[in-house]
């Protein structure tokens, strides 16, 4: 459950803050989604991806739809790459690694304050 | 441990959006890039039409209107010049502002800023041109005519406009690949791409010549690069008279050449460049009025370099296109005359060599004196490394532009530059006047404006005036002087000052009904001025003329045809000759067969005909066996297609037949029998290569429209389009019909126009290549010209500018 509030988050502010601010806005969305959403390292890894991934797929895939690919193709013929799928693929991976890496890293930054449960004296 | 790992991902988070908003190499910044929301995406368009221009302009002086026809051509309505011209450059920022700016980097040497290193000896050749330099002095002569400089900073006004209000998201595609941002605008961009263009239409080829001298000498250069072969078809009819008395010219005792000069200068050749432009008087149409067609032949790159547009204002009603970063039209018609442009080139650039007094370079010798030199320190930025500084040596003729430091293969290598394109010049003004000339005499003088490049102007009125004028700043020469390099330190090798102007060759309304030219001789020998080039046409011009002469109640459908015309010249002057001279014995069925298709051809060069390819694998081949002494390693021109031609034909015997490095003498039967066999070696390869298709012609000379970059994806290649170079549709490889232009001048204007590309410049647009397909097949739009503005009118985008930036839609 946390896991998915967390992917909504990071969505959301992917989404709605995107177009305001540049390409490092996902950076930023997915660090405070995985600072202020309590959960497991390896969980607030994936929850980045899938935030941050899930937009900028469904983004890609809308511009590419209304366009016909007729940008995506010619950007995926200039590297090399041959199908279009592979440049929505690639844009998702690059997405997505920051979103994790990003996330982890809010989470990492959550795990600074919070207290220790384990009391030895 | 918590911190460590905070650390730890802190840094590797950080590393990596570090590491995605960088270019490395040559791949762009992915981070940036591949943002739906900011990246290339945006760059994607599904309606080209979808414009928005919701900005505030508080430049604008008064309301402006703007209606885009469906295929983004945009006719302009404002109140007052300031605001047409403003409103120009805005809407040519909006769809070429990567063109008009890259191409003032290509003019300027810059390039290297977005390249590297790999850029910068083509930088240092542009800086060393002193296109920059003199620039600089066109803009201080425009300034003297501040009506016509004021549409110049009107225009630049408006691109900036445009550039203010962009975000990252809207910069064209090829910022975001490359990875900078547009700098702002200046009118002396607006003038340094007019110098672009004088540099590349200039086929100087002094210093190939003086190699060509060496290796062959006089006799036998002059028998195979004559100023005036026999029987030319110039321009202005042979046999026309004079009437003008002509300046005289000094002519020195010495000519000869003293010296020839081995250096590594960069070899341009440019195979089919040229351009058609005529005009037919209304006694040889059907309508009675007059008709002017032009087509130039300019590289076939994308975005393409021209831009359509109408621009109407209570001064000026014009339509026409312009190259991108140039204000106003400079092809085109307004509502009383039409005028079409084709490349006048004769030899404006002389070389002299410098004996500088030390390595120092601070004096030259001259006149038994020492003059001081002034140097112009160039630093080029070049991308990834330091910036590098070029000393430039100014002499009083111009630049040094091939010395010690510069290509230069010997301490004797000096050559400095004069060419006219370094004169303070108002050349723009002729195309302002041009815009707004009322009838043929006021567009005759609107037309001596321009220096350089010189251009043959065909002229027509809705009076029924056709006129033709070469007109251009020509320097006034003894009989070969500056053919080849020069020695700088005698003043009599100085030029004597140039050509009048009224001297210029022109001719109004002649007998025939109709003017033309095709980059051929302007005049025969008879002209009082020598003269040499070295881009003449041979075959155009006489297809034009056939056409022409023989035709009566021509249409504009007549002259679509005519445009578009296949007819191989050079094949079916030449190949009965080929074919008689081979040798049929012992040739194999594959080549027999080949033969018969070749005896058969009707010399149409169409985009699927096989027998032009085979043709031009054997012409090919032949020509290279042939000239095979000209394969030397040293820059040389080699002979002409027309040589070819006449030494085929009219001398069997020559000795250009023999091929060096064998021991029999070979004759013209043993040419053309072993050039045969290699021929269909060729055309066998190229199956080969291409999954055994037939070699249909538009495949073979593979016509392609290339991005300015290169990117192949941003191009298109094996266009299926006919023609080749030295046919009337010029268009080979590279070069080619980039303006097919048709203008009738009856009660009502009737114009048709097609080019090779589209409005937009945005790969990602359908705007991008809207006509090419039409182009290829040889079709045209038909252009809309209107007098004023009717918000009624259907099939088009309003759009309103204020001054307050109230937006309709």
């Amino acid at each position: 459950m946390r896991f998915f509030i967390k992917v909504v988050i990071i969505a959301a502010m992917v989404y709605f803050g995107g177009p305001h601010f540049g390409w490092w806005w996902i950076a930023v969305s997915a660090f405070i989604g995985g600072a202020i959403v309590k959960s497991s390292g390896v969980q607030s890894f994936f929850a980045g991806a899938f935030g941050v991934g899930l937009i900028w797929l469904w983004m890609a895939l809308r511009i590419d739809i209304a366009t016909e690919s007729i940008l995506t193709q010619k950007i995926a013929d200039m590297f090399s790459l041959g199908h279009v799928g592979f440049i929505i693929g690639i844009t998702v991976i690059v997405g997505g690694l920051v979103g994790a890496l990003s996330c982890w890293t809010g989470h990492n930054f959550r795990k600074l304050f919070e207290r220790q449960k384990r009391g030895y004296y | 441990m918590k911190f460590f790992r905070f650390f730890i991902s802190i840094l590797l988070s950080g590393a990596l959006v570090y590491i995605l908003n960088q270019k490395i190499g040559d791949i762009p910044p992915l981070g940036k890039l591949l943002d739906p929301f900011h990246g290339f995406w945006q760059n994607a368009v599904d309606d080209p039409l979808d414009i928005r221009y919701d900005i505030s302009l508080l430049q604008l002086k008064d309301e402006v209107r703007i209606q885009y026809e469906a295929n983004l051509i945009p006719h302009i309505f404002s109140k007052n010049d300031y605001d047409l011209y403003f409103t120009q450059g805005y809407i040519m920022a909006h769809h070429r502002l990567w063109q008009m700016e890259f191409i003032t980097f290509v003019a300027s040497g810059r390039i290297s800023e977005l390249f590297g290193e790999r850029a910068l000896n083509y930088d240092r050749l542009q800086r060393r041109k002193g296109l920059n330099e003199a620039t600089e002095k066109a803009i201080k002569a425009l300034q003297d005519h501040p009506e016509v400089f004021k549409s110049v900073k009107a225009y630049s006004d408006g691109v900036n406009a445009f550039i203010d209000q962009l975000e990252y998201k809207d910069l064209p595609l090829e910022y975001k690949l490359f990875n900078y941002w547009p700098e702002a605008w200046v009118p002396y961009k607006s003038l340094l791409t007019q110098k672009y263009l004088a540099d590349d239409l200039n086929s100087d080829r002094d210093l190939q010549n003086t190699n060509l001298v060496r290796i062959f000498g006089k006799e036998r250069f002059d028998f195979l690069f004559p100023d005036f072969p026999d029987e030319i078809e110039p321009i202005i009819p042979v046999g026309t008279p004079w009437d003008f008395e002509p300046l005289e010219t000094f002519s020195p005792d010495s000519e000869e050449v003293k010296n020839a000069y081995f250096v590594n200068i960069p070899d341009r050749f440019k195979e089919g460049i040229g351009s058609n432009n005529w005009a037919v008087s209304g006694k040889k149409t059907e309508s009675g009025h007059a008709i002017l067609c032009n087509d130039p032949h300019l590289g076939l790159n994308l975005p393409m370099i021209w831009y359509a547009q109408q621009l109407n204002s209570p001064d000026i009603n014009t339509f026409g296109v312009t190259v991108p970063g140039v204000p106003g039209i400079l092809l085109g018609f307004n509502d009383s005359i039409a005028w079409g442009a084709t490349n006048a080139d004769r030899d404006l650039r002389d070389w002299y060599q410098i004996s500088f007094r030390d390595d120092q370079c601070d004096e030259y010798q001259y006149g038994g004196k020492w003059l001081k030199t002034q140097k112009r320190i160039e630093t080029i930025k070049i991308k990834g490394r330091d910036d590098y500084s070029d000393t430039v040596v100014y002499t009083h003729y111009g630049p040094v532009v091939y010395d010690r430091s510069y290509m230069g293969d010997s301490n004797r290598v000096n050559f400095a530059l004069k060419w006219t394109a370094h004169n303070a010049s108002v050349d723009y003004k002729a195309f302002y006047d041009l815009s707004r000339a009322q009838n043929i005499s006021e567009a005759l003088a609107a037309s001596s404006s321009l220096d350089c490049p010189p251009q043959n102007f065909a002229l027509a009125s809705r009076s029924g005036d056709i006129a033709q004028v070469v007109q251009g700043n020509y320097p006034l020469k003894w009989e070969e002087q500056g053919k080849f390099i020069m020695d700088g330190s005698d003043p009599n090798y100085e030029w004597q000052g140039y050509i009048p102007k009224e001297h210029n060759a022109r001719i109004i309304n002649p007998e025939r009904g109709f003017i033309s030219s095709a980059n051929q001789h302007p005049f025969d020998s008879d002209y009082p001025y020598y003269y040499h080039s070295r881009s003449e046409e041979n075959f155009r011009n006489r297809r034009i003329n056939s056409i022409l002469s023989a035709s009566e109640d021509i249409t504009i459908d007549d002259m679509k045809i005519l445009q578009n015309d296949n007819y191989y010249s050079l094949a079916s002057s030449i190949l009965p000759v080929m074919i008689d001279s081979l040798r049929k014995e012992g040739l194999a069925d594959e080549q027999l067969q080949v033969l018969d298709l070749l005896i058969e051809w009707d010399y149409m060069a169409n985009a699927d005909q096989i027998e032009p390819s085979y043709f031009r694998a054997w012409y090919k081949k032949m020509y290279n066996l042939l000239w095979d002494e000209f394969d030397v390693d040293v820059p040389v021109e080699w002979p002409s297609d027309y040589t070819t031609m006449i030494i085929l034909t009219k001398w069997p015997t020559d000795t250009a037949f023999d091929i060096l490095g064998t021991e029999d003498v070979e004759s013209i039967k043993d040419i053309i029998t072993e050039s045969y066999t290699q021929g269909i070696d060729s055309i066998n390869t190229w199956k080969e290569l291409n999954n055994g298709e037939d070699p249909l012609w538009y495949k073979f000379k593979n016509t392609h429209l290339t991005h300015m970059t290169g990117i192949g994806s941003f191009s298109y290649a094996q266009v299926p389009v006919g023609g080749y170079s030295g046919i009337v549709n010029a268009t080979s490889g590279n070069w080619g019909a980039s303006w097919r232009m048709i203008v009738e001048l009856g009660d009502e204007i009737e114009a048709w126009g097609i080019y090779p590309g589209g409005q937009s410049g945005n790969p990602g647009s359908a705007g991008y290549g809207t006509f090419i397909e039409d182009w290829a097949r040889g079709e045209y739009f038909k252009i809309s010209f209107w007098e004023d503005y009717d918000e009624t009118r259907e099939g088009v985008l309003n759009i309103l500018l204020t001054k307050k930036a109230e937006v309709e839609n």
